[in-house]
């Protein structure tokens, strides 16, 4: 509720009280005052909107899974679209220390049979769990992690479901990954294509005589024209059909779980999906046709525009940008990096309101801005760390429905208590193979003044509230020689409220 | 329940508290009148007007069809020719049984037999949400926020029945709980509403020596604030020392009450713990996924709906066992779902998307041991768009009947806005009290005296009046004696 009130303070549409919201004096500070409220009238949107120079706290806020000075750097030095062209254009980064990172997480690269062939396929999406939390806070390619959180969510796959967990990994790896910041409809053809996604949505057993559901109905509800995209329950039967024997292959073999279009499977009669004829005596090019009249289809690119700008720019982003992104999609077919780019460069970034991070977000950035060593192997993972994502409810794959993982505020912000937890035992040791040290991280810092400054900048630049710094260095004070009670003031800093926003 | 037409709690009881003060004439005063007047439960029974409330929410689409069977719906049986409950009167072990003629339980729902057949469990069949959506996020969402269709509602229907109830006790530290990581949509805008995944491990990690001035820093930072999080961090931090003075791990469950080892079964008796514990909680939303049976659906034992049903039917047998057959506490329990699924089986032996549902309600305030339907049929003509079972009961009916008759709030145009709801029976009613304290035979200001001696001076009273009834005073039928009977006794007196 507040934060929806703070959105529609920031965009002038009730008076703001010059209160202590320090969500509000939190901005205020980012962007350098007050000022900065003068210019919210929304401006049409204009093509690579130089923003001020604020937005480069903005932009590293919102591509990355948590800032930090380095970062912060990085895009100071290259300029907001620079630092933004970079990220979109991933391949270009040097990422071969992550990749070195990862050498031991070998199961990342397995196909189903390989998975099938484990003893316990447990240690397999260990390995994934790992990687993707890895890839999270080391990753220079941050946008790209990012993009794939959000597609992740948007292909939703539950590990647990059915034989999820041995497919998963090939459906992170050939469908999410590669196309991450590519073209949608290539995207969405991977997914539609992906063994995994048509187990966990039981169209492998979706047949000429019998078509089931499922699928057809969240592939346009979730993942293309939204449940508000003009579809029919008609249109989920012909989908349906139009889907019947897009399964996989069972035999135990080098195929097995690889997706196959089982003729004898398939609904030969003529359909009509969304007032566009399909004609009879198809086979697989049904199903290619549904794709391209989904990717293709307007309510599709208003709803993934909505979802990313939700994403990156605000829970309730202005319909201006919203068309923007939309026009964009629609320009240029679907263009992941292009509409992106829309998003960041239409509107001044004064006008997002922050959000609230998610624990896998938290976690992350927690994990970055402290700099936390993290020492683990693909054969000894952090067990304890996937344990406190999941006692704070975002374990990566582990969402049951289809539609992701929540990203609203008011969904997580009402159970802090297992975020306080988390910040404690980082700093506590308590997480194995996870530790954060004192040394390294206060350096020669010694007055509780001192030890303030070294949290300030690293964790907040500059952003922790005038009132949390000092509680939080009236506890260093009382002894501020103590590497625990340096610790713990750590814990107490990630457990602040602006360490909760971004 | 015109009772309940005050704004705010405090303020109704102090200004009836004046008007009784002087309706007595000053004896209350001689009597040596408390500070606060106190509550007399006088009983345990059936006529509180303020349960808690339990919601458990099947996820996924349960199917109404399975959970409780048409059996003599013989288009039941064409439409699911490999997937269904056999009749009672089939031949072998598995096959339903029966409730009425009509209806019945499939035999994993058997453990809930004692609690129907004691009146205490209502089955209320083709119920649900007549908006037509077959998404679960948005029916769910519908359900959760009161007001199908509505696309710009978020706040929850239980939140809303919380902002506009006075709490239990007073300054409640936490009125509402939802058992998950992620507040449930219902309960949104509830105060003092927390989400806690574990009641029992709730409290600040890291080491004992600086606990307190580390949770003292947090609540600090929290305090500057003024916002969605800071009222969380406020409510989690009270709910450390609330759910600290309980012993959940400890907890013995009443006349051998047997709970299983699932997650329904713990928060049920997590549940159960907390709401003896009385420390004010009201509401308790519990989730339960994996009814959504597109595949396999599985009604046979050991198949995927089958373990489910048993997990549902041992948590409800058991909380029924725990909380009602002994001490029969003031609680009502709903279970409901999205909606319901296709009466006509799928090629995948599972079930897709439908309409119309079963909706179970539990308690010693449900006028049970029924099944409450006006049975659409199954004909394709009596058949919501020709393929779900059709909703002749709208779901806020009956939450609504509760909202006002169990739960004691009347503003329902609040929590079900745009909707006149048909109370359909789902509740038992109690009888008011006279007010005849002094047993004259007449209510008059006479009794006053004996009311205010009644609520201060409990065992006064029963020297002075030892064939009086204390149920007398329960003048709004809440099964409570408080100042909000003293309201009713002036009203009544002097109208």
């Amino acid at each position: 509720m507040s934060l929806k009130r703070f959105v529609a303070e920031q965009l002038g549409l009730t008076a703001s009280a010059p209160s202590a919201d320090s969500v509000l004096s939190r901005r205020k500070m980012l962007l350098g005052g007050a000022a900065a409220f003068a210019a919210v009238s929304a401006r049409p949107p204009q093509a690579r909107a130089v923003p001020p120079g604020s937005a480069n706290r903005f932009l590293v806020d919102r591509i990355t899974f948590g800032w930090t000075p380095e970062e912060q750097n990085q895009a100071d030095s290259l300029g907001y679209h620079e630092y933004l062209e970079r990220q979109l254009d991933y391949h270009s980064i040097d990422d071969s220390a992550m990749e070195a990172r990862l050498e031991s997480y070998e199961m990342l690269d397995y196909i189903p049979y390989h998975m099938h062939n484990l003893v316990n396929v447990s240690v397999a999406y260990r390995q994934l769990y790992e990687a993707t939390i890895l890839r999270a806070v080391q990753s220079k390619r941050q946008l790209y992690q990012r993009m794939v959180e959000f597609w992740t969510d948007h292909f939703n796959i539950n590990l647990f479901s059915g034989e999820c967990a041995w497919i998963k990994n090939w459906d992170d790896k050939n469908v999410i990954r590669v196309h991450a910041l590519g073209s949608f409809r290539e995207l969405l053809s991977a997914s539609m294509h992906s063994a995994c996604m048509l187990h966990y949505l039981n169209n492998e057993l979706s047949v000429w005589w019998g078509p089931n559901e499922n699928y057809a109905r969240e592939l346009m509800e979730l993942h293309t024209l939204g449940v508000d995209g003009g579809y029919t329950q008609q249109d989920v039967v012909e989908v349906a059909r139009c889907l019947t024997g897009w399964d996989f292959h069972r035999p135990d073999n080098y195929d097995r779980q690889m997706f196959r279009f089982a003729a004898n499977h398939h609904d030969f009669d003529a359909k009509t999906v969304l007032g566009h004829a399909i004609p009879a005596g198809q086979g697989i090019e049904d199903g290619e046709m549904v794709c391209d009249i989904l990717a293709s289809h307007p309510s599709t690119a208003r709803y993934l525009a909505t979802k990313l700008c939700r994403k990156f720019w605000s829970e309730n982003p202005p319909v201006t940008l919203i068309d923007a992104v939309t026009a964009t999609y629609t320009a240029t077919d679907g263009d992941i990096k292009a509409m992106l780019r829309t998003l960041f460069t239409t509107l001044d970034p004064s006008l997002a309101g922050p959000k609230f991070k998610r624990p896998f977000h938290l976690v992350v950035s927690a994990l970055r801005a402290t700099k936390a060593s993290y020492e683990t192997t693909g054969a000894e993972p952090s067990v304890a760390l996937f344990n406190r994502l999941a006692n704070m409810g975002h374990l990566p794959f582990n969402w049951a429905p289809p539609d992701g993982y929540p990203d609203r505020a008011d969904f997580w912000v009402g159970s802090p208590l297992t975020r306080w937890n988390f910040a404690a035992r980082l700093v506590n040791g308590n997480i194995t193979y996870l530790s954060v040290d004192p040394a390294a991280f206060f350096a020669t810092a010694a007055t509780a003044d001192q030890l303030m400054g070294q949290i300030q900048a690293k964790l907040f630049g500059g952003r922790l509230t005038a009132e949390e710094r000092n509680l939080i260095r009236d506890y260093l004070a009382t002894d501020p020689a103590s590497p625990s009670i340096r610790l713990e003031a750590i814990g107490l800093a990630l457990a602040a409220p602006s360490f909760q926003w971004y | 329940m015109s009772v309940h037409d005050s704004q705010s709690c405090s303020e109704y009881l102090q200004l009836s508290r004046r008007q009784f003060l002087a309706a007595s004439g000053g004896t209350a005063l001689a009597l040596g009148m408390p500070a606060w007047l106190p509550s007399v439960a006088y009983a345990e029974d059936d006529c509180s007007d303020r349960d808690v409330i339990v919601t458990v929410f099947l996820r996924g689409a349960a199917d109404g069809l399975t959970l409780c069977v048409p059996h003599a719906d013989d288009l039941y049986y064409t439409a699911r020719p490999t997937l269904n409950i056999p009749r009672p009167d089939a031949s072998g072990t598995f096959r339903a049984v029966d409730l009425d003629g009509f209806f019945g339980l499939p035999p994993q729902l058997a453990p809930l037999l004692p609690a129907y057949q004691n009146g205490d469990l209502l089955l209320v069949h083709a119920c649900g949400s007549t908006d037509p959506t077959r998404s679960h996020f948005d029916a769910q969402r519908y359900m959760e926020i009161g007001k199908p269709g509505d696309v710009g509602l978020f706040t929850g229907w239980l939140g809303r029945h919380l902002a506009t109830s006075p709490p239990f006790v007073e300054n409640s530290l936490l009125r509402a709980i939802g058992i998950g990581y992620g507040l449930q949509r219902a309960l949104e805008s509830g105060p003092q509403t927390i989400s806690i995944p574990d009641l029992d491990t709730h409290t600040l990690s890291g080491s004992m020596a600086t606990v307190a001035a580390r949770r003292t820093v947090i609540s600090a930072m929290h305090a500057l604030q003024g916002d969605a999080l800071s009222a969380a961090a406020t409510t989690a931090q009270q709910t450390i020392d609330l759910l600290g003075t309980i012993d959940f791990a400890g907890y013995v469950p009443e006349d051998g009450a047997s709970y299983g080892t699932d997650g329904l079964s713990l928060a049920l008796k997590s549940t159960a713990a907390l709401i003896k514990a009385e420390v004010g909680v009201e509401a308790v939303a519990i989730d339960v996924g994996g009814w959504d049976n597109h595949v396999n659906q599985g009604v046979v034992i050991g198949g995927a709906m089958s373990n489910n049903m048993t997990r549902l039917a041992t948590g409800l047998a058991a909380f029924h066992a725990d909380l009602f057959s002994g001490l029969r506490r003031n609680v009502t329990l709903v279970v409901m779902s999205e909606f319901g699924r296709r009466l006509l089986q799928n090629g995948s032996l599972g079930t897709d998307h439908g309409h119309g549902n079963v909706m179970f309600l539990m308690g010693p305030g449900v006028d049970g041991g029924r099944v409450l339907a006006n049975w659409p049929g199954l004909d394709e003509t009596e058949l919501f768009e020709g393929r779900d079972l059709a909703v002749t009961t709208d779901f806020r009916d009956v939450l609504a009947e509760i909202v006002s008759l169990r739960l004691g709030n009347p503003s329902l145009d609040v929590v079900f806005p745009g909707y006149t709801p048909t109370f359909r029976g789902v509740t038992r009613s109690c009888e008011p009290g006279g007010g005849d304290l002094n047993c004259d035979g007449i209510l008059t200001y006479e009794d006053s005296g004996a009311m205010a001696q009644l609520l201060t001076d409990r065992e006064a009273f029963e020297v002075a009046h030892p064939d009086c009834p204390e149920s007398e005073a329960d003048l709004n039928a809440d099964g409570q004696i408080n100042g909000l009977d003293i309201q009713e006794f002036v009203r009544r007196v002097a109208p």
